[in-house]
């Protein structure tokens, strides 16, 4: 988990300062989508889908950073949102200190040889039509790399992940299994040598034996070459197991963020700490009977007022509704933030700490 | 996590050495599946010989095709002379059809290419594009859908007077807004699949997405759908003529010559019957060989 130091600048600071301590690869701030509806929510004016609200992180070069969260939280909007396959409404990227898409930015070109993305689905995710050395070569060959040179380069990526280029360049995606399917997914993405790979559920529809494998290769490559990832998956145990840091996402916000050790070690959101205890445990002494977050995730459409965790949050109280919190420092560890008004002292909420006191989550620190 | 788990599984690394297989696109397998075919290879024997007769039709037919003789009306087929007989003023069958296959033909094949051409690359960028491009696109088309496809050619060739060319023209715009909706339905469903995110993600333009990604998953249902409309097309264009709004006498195609014999049906019924055959013949084996187009050009197993 050492390989970098870990951090996690305040969004403001992050945007005016990209080459502070950890040099971050990526930082985003106030990153938002709203996705509009057909024929609005009956009400007045169109509805929107909330799916990604204003969030912000960093990260650092050559890190791993863990995106979690329940289905429909805005794990993969946020990754399409980072890779400008879909335009953010609001919000500023910068790649490496320079602004993504802005006037006098980086090119989306630039982006795109720079980041690369792994999508879920191995299956719709390669071309039926097209053998596997097309299928990794045709990013190079959009670039104007000669067939030859493209065809010669997708066989050593294609090499590299696993897969022997003379038995498995020819065969078409119905030829392969899921597991070397996700792993000509991994070789199209680093056919264009990325600095940062965005794994959307990269593992998630395999099987263990095979996401363990595929885990394995991905933590090779990443110190094979030097990448940085941002993995993101629901499977808590999988990014424990490959990230340096963590970013827990609820209904198109950021809920925490952290050190992976301490966001599992001491969560602080409710909801973290909620779905650390739902975590599966391998002792079946330790079963879990009762669900430790009751109902299912609001709508995206009206999402609660103030803070969105609070229809489903043991420890709602009046101003959760109508203050939305805001990721702030609650530890001793600087670059763990949370967004819950528990935390914060002063922030009117039963159980905020006093100022200056321990704060009600047993870890102490006050705020500033 | 701090060390990776032991790397089962994986090859272990070597240099690499380009591989010499042999390459294959979608393409040239698709055409090696179709030359595999024994069905597609005998309407395409069948269809080639009906093709070449049409164009080297002066050189093989043994009478003049405009000529009329009242006392060689309706012979019976296989008269001496006249291998198909001849028709209700007395011009021999076999070459009246091989002109007629002349016409027939390039109203069967013209229209539709032309119509594939423009309604696959309207209903790719409708598709592809989607949003207000689709919704203009596929709008206009349907207003074209709005009218039978007869009464729609009718209407085209008779406001544009008759004449092959004109039945041309018609015959292709009768036949655009059908094979766009084949082409946008297409493009809708493989513009939703992650292949063509993660080719937008690698950088590539969206010409270069729809020419590799696209083109190869669209063109089976399109070339399906529009060889399947080549027997339509010449079942229209002998209507066309019927109607006097597509060739006119003597020049002869199929269609034509089948209105024309009909009133001899109970006189000389085999002859009244034969252009009826070569329509038939020439339309199932287009059918037939747009089946085993699909088939070839479908990968899955």
């Amino acid at each position: 988990m050492n390989a970098t130091p870990a951090t996690a600048d305040p969004p403001a600071r992050a945007a005016t300062d990209p080459h502070g301590d950890g040099r971050p690869i990526l930082s985003v701030s106030g990153l938002r989508k709203y996705f509009r509806l057909r024929g609005g929510s009956g009400g007045v004016g169109p509805a929107y889908v909330q799916a990604v609200d204003g969030i912000s992180f960093t990260v650092a070069t050559g890190e791993t950073l863990g995106v979690v969260g329940e289905s429909g939280c805005g794990k993969s909007t946020t990754a399409r949102l980072l890779m400008r396959l879909i335009e953010p409404d609001d919000g500023e990227m910068l790649l490496d200190g320079r602004d993504v898409g802005g006037r006098d930015g980086m090119s989306l070109r630039t982006l795109r040889r720079n980041v690369q993305m792994v999508f879920q689905d191995s299956y719709s995710s390669l071309n039926p039509r097209h053998t596997m050395a097309e299928e990794v070569s045709f990013g190079l060959a959009a670039r104007g790399v000669r067939r030859a040179e493209a065809r010669r380069r997708a066989a050593e990526v294609l090499e590299f992940v696993g897969l022997e280029p003379a038995i498995f360049a020819d065969r078409y995606p119905h030829e392969l299994s899921g597991g070397q399917r996700q792993r000509v997914n991994v070789a199209r993405a680093l056919a264009l040598n990325p600095r940062l790979l965005l794994l959307d559920e990269a593992v998630s529809s395999l099987d263990k034996s095979v996401e363990a494998q595929v885990l394995n290769l991905l933590i090779e490559i990443k110190e094979r070459l030097g990448l940085t990832y941002v993995f993101i998956s629901h499977d808590l145990n999988v990014v424990r197991f490959i990230s340096d840091r963590v970013l827990v996402m609820y209904l198109g916000k950021v809920v925490e963020i952290g050190p992976v050790d301490k966001v599992y070690g001491h969560p602080g959101h409710p909801y973290t700490r909620a779905l650390i205890a739902s975590r599966l445990s391998m002792d079946p002494r330790r079963r879990i009977d009762a669900p430790p977050v009751a109902g299912d995730l609001p709508s995206p459409i009206n999402p609660p007022s103030g803070c969105r965790f609070r229809t489903r949050c043991p420890l709602a109280e009046p101003v959760c509704a109508s203050v939305d919190p805001v990721l702030d420092r609650f530890g001793a560890e600087p670059a763990h933030l949370a967004a819950c008004h528990a935390l914060v002292p002063g922030s009117g909420h039963g159980q905020a700490p006093e100022r200056g006191a321990g704060t009600a989550l047993e870890t102490g620190g006050s705020r500033r | 996590m701090s060390t990776p788990a032991t790397y089962a599984g994986e090859a272990p690394a070597r240099t690499v050495e380009p591989h010499k297989r042999i390459q294959r696109t979608y393409w040239q397998a698709a055409r090696r599946r179709l030359l595999h075919d024994p069905v597609s290879m005998g309407c395409l024997g069948i269809l080639s010989v009906i093709i070449a007769a049409a164009i080297l039709a002066p050189w093989i037919t043994p009478h003049e095709p405009y000529t009329s003789s009242i006392v060689n009306r309706l012979k019976p087929v296989l008269t001496p002379g006249f291998v198909l007989g001849t028709d209700e003023l007395g011009r021999d069958m076999f070459t009246r059809l091989v002109y007629g296959g002349r016409i027939s033909l390039l109203m069967g094949l013209l229209p539709i290419l032309v119509a594939t051409l423009a309604g696959s690359i309207l209903g790719i960028v409708a598709g592809y594009f989607g949003g207000k491009t689709n919704m203009v696109i596929m709008r206009v088309a349907d207003v074209f859908f709005a009218f039978p496809s007869v009464l729609l050619a009718v209407g085209l060739a008779g406001a544009l007077g008759a004449g092959v060319f004109n039945v041309l023209i018609s015959l292709s715009l009768v036949f655009i807004p059908p094979i766009t909706r084949v082409a946008e339905a297409a493009t809708t469903q493989i513009r939703a699949q992650d292949f063509v995110e993660a080719a937008r993600a690698t950088g590539a333009s969206a010409p270069r997405i729809i020419v590799g990604h696209v083109l190869t998953n669209v063109a089976s249902p399109i070339l399906t759908y529009a060889s399947s409309l080549i027997g339509l097309s010449i079942v229209l264009a002998s209507g066309l003529s019927f109607l006097g709004l597509g060739i006119s006498p003597p020049l002869a195609d199929w269609g034509l010559m089948l209105n024309t014999l009909r009133q001899s049906i109970f006189l000389a019924p085999v002859n009244a019957v034969l252009p009826g055959v070569m329509i038939l013949v020439a339309s199932v084996c287009f059918n037939l060989l747009s089946d085993g187009l699909r088939t070839a050009m479908d990968v899955k197993p």
